[in-house]
């Protein structure tokens, strides 16, 4: 009778055990990547104001390089005055 | 007689030494569950420049052999937002046509269907905006879907 008892106990505990390593592996988690992007884009403008110029420039990424016009060196934003001189060209060089 | 009453007393004695005993068998079937993601090209190619409505990422299938209740929580790394650096994009996702609460990660409690595997939609939403508006590069997220048998 003993014998019956403890072989009861010891499925009891058997059961126990599987059911708590069951329990422990019973997850599981899978992943979604997600990526968005958006392009880089740059714009010059340039305005005159009576006799005066002013450049700007618009970009939405960080750039090494310069914006020049007919040889002088234009940093964006900057208000330019150029008497007696007309600005032929814009250049913009993005390294 | 006498050997009448002997035989009988020996019958006796065999019979009160009898005894009985039992065993029991069991068989036990752990807990399984599963859950996969089929990510579509578009996922990892959003322009955010462009409004998307409900637009489908990815199908989501699940699957338990428990008879039990079982859950699944969908959550964001970045809490719902597309993060390139500090800078961050909002979107919002539905899942089987369900709104999800990226914030702070939504549960759904699925009703039992031992052995049968269920897909589900995943849909993203945003509101493009001009690129001038953003800094150019890639946004990124990570979603996580967790199955847990109860």
């Amino acid at each position: 009778m003993k014998v019956a008892q403890y072989s009861l106990y010891f499925s009891f505990f058997i059961f126990l055990v599987i059911s708590v390593f069951s329990e422990a592996y019973a997850k599981e988690a899978s992943t979604l990547n997600l990526r968005g992007f958006v392009e880089p884009v740059f714009s010059v403008e340039l305005e005159s104001a009576q006799r005066s110029y002013r450049l700007t420039s618009q970009s939405n990424f960080d750039f090494y390089g310069k914006i020049e016009s007919d040889g002088l060196r234009i940093i964006p934003g900057q208000l330019l005055t150029i008497k007696n001189k007309k600005i032929k060209k814009i250049t913009v060089s993005i390294n | 007689m006498k050997k009448l009453l002997t035989l009988a007393l020996l019958s006796s004695m065999t019979f009160a030494v009898t005894d009985s005993a039992t065993l029991n068998l069991q068989g036990t079937v752990g807990a399984v569950v599963d859950i996969s993601v089929a990510a579509l090209s578009d996922a990892t190619n959003l322009d955010l420049t462009q409004s998307q409505s409900n637009k489908k990422v990815a199908t989501v299938t699940e699957q338990t052999n428990t008879t039990t209740n079982f859950t699944v929580t969908v959550s964001s790394a970045n809490g719902g937002k597309l993060k390139n650096g500090s800078r961050e994009f909002s979107y919002s996702l539905a899942y089987g046509g369900q709104g999800v609460n990226l914030a702070t990660g939504t549960t759904y409690t699925r009703n039992p269907d031992p052995l049968n595997a269920n897909s589900y939609d995943v849909n993203i939403s945003y509101t493009g905006q001009a690129a001038a508006s953003m800094a150019a590069g890639d946004y990124t997220d990570v979603v996580t879907f967790e199955i847990a048998a109860n």
